[in-house]
């Protein structure tokens, strides 16, 4: 019983190592250019609001924490990296049309002030990513700014 | 004497309240004459259902509600408008569930064009307005 209990517990280690060269690429993305950080003119606390709570999975560049690199946590991770960038890229910010930039930005103030975002299997693990009512509606007045302002540079 | 003022004073009153009786038919006329009539049978055929006021649906009425669009503020409503555009294009609407009890309802890609059509011209004009 004991030597099967061992002999188990060695698969088990042996499956962990093996399942390391199975890495998801990164998503380390060189080219800033489009940022939204580099497009517009954020203010401070909300460009601080998006880098600790949506820039992980809503751009070409992740912040990943030691752990991330270790399977099965590098699938997860990534998993969340692409379907996040696949809604919503702020790296592609530049290249996004008035209509996608305001609808994206309606969007924005409403997942977070539905709860929908950011989801909480990630809050959990960053709890800088936990918002306050005082961050949520700073974030939404933002949004209606520069959408406005986007509005108003338009037309002229 | 009497006569003439009492007959003055009633037609005054007629013609107030069928002034403030065409200005509110206008009113809600407007709303429903936004909608062109081949885009309006569109919606009524397969969106209208769950995105209104008093649709069951929740999450359907809480992201888009026909019957108060017209109300919603400028933005809200070029995000709207993009976002119908965006679920009609990528055939995320209406829902593959809802499809499979009431295939009639699928959206066929000629009413497609329209919507997504429709939907562009209606965002266009707002973002130009301003």
């Amino acid at each position: 019983m004991k030597k099967i209990l061992q002999l188990f517990f060695i698969l088990i280690v042996i499956l962990f190592i093996a399942i390391q060269f199975f890495q998801p690429e990164k998503n380390k993305g060189e080219s800033i250019s489009d940022h939204i950080l580099e497009v517009e003119n954020i203010p401070e606390n909300i460009k601080i609001t998006l880098q600790n709570a949506c820039l992980d999975c809503h751009s070409n560049q992740t912040n990943y924490l030691w752990y991330h690199k270790i399977a099965p946590v590098s699938w997860m991770v990534n998993k969340h990296v692409v379907l996040g960038k696949d809604e919503l890229n702020l790296s592609e910010w530049g290249d996004m049309d008035i209509y996608d930039k305001i609808g994206t930005l309606e969007e924005i103030c409403q997942e977070v002030e539905r709860k929908k975002m950011p989801i909480k299997a990630y809050v959990k693990m960053h709890k800088k990513a936990k918002l306050t009512e005082e961050q949520v509606a700073e974030l939404c007045a933002w949004t209606e700014n520069l959408s406005l302002e986007m509005l108003a540079k338009f037309n002229n | 004497m009497k006569i003439k003022s009492l007959i003055s004073g009633f037609l005054f009153l007629f013609l107030f309240v069928s002034v403030v009786a065409i200005a509110s038919t206008d009113e809600t006329e407007k709303d429903k004459q936004k909608l062109p009539e081949n885009v309006k049978a569109i919606i009524d055929k397969s969106c209208f259902a769950c995105h209104n006021t008093d649709s069951r649906n929740e999450d359907a009425k809480e992201d888009l509600d026909f019957k108060t669009l017209g109300n919603l503020s400028m933005l809200k409503k070029i995000s709207a408008y993009k976002h119908i555009g965006e679920v009609v294009e990528e055939d995320k609407m209406p829902p593959k569930k809802f499809l499979e009890n009431k295939p009639e309802k699928k959206l066929t890609d000629e009413e497609k064009n329209i919507l997504i059509n429709w939907a562009k011209k209606e965002a266009e004009t707002l973002v130009k307005s301003k």
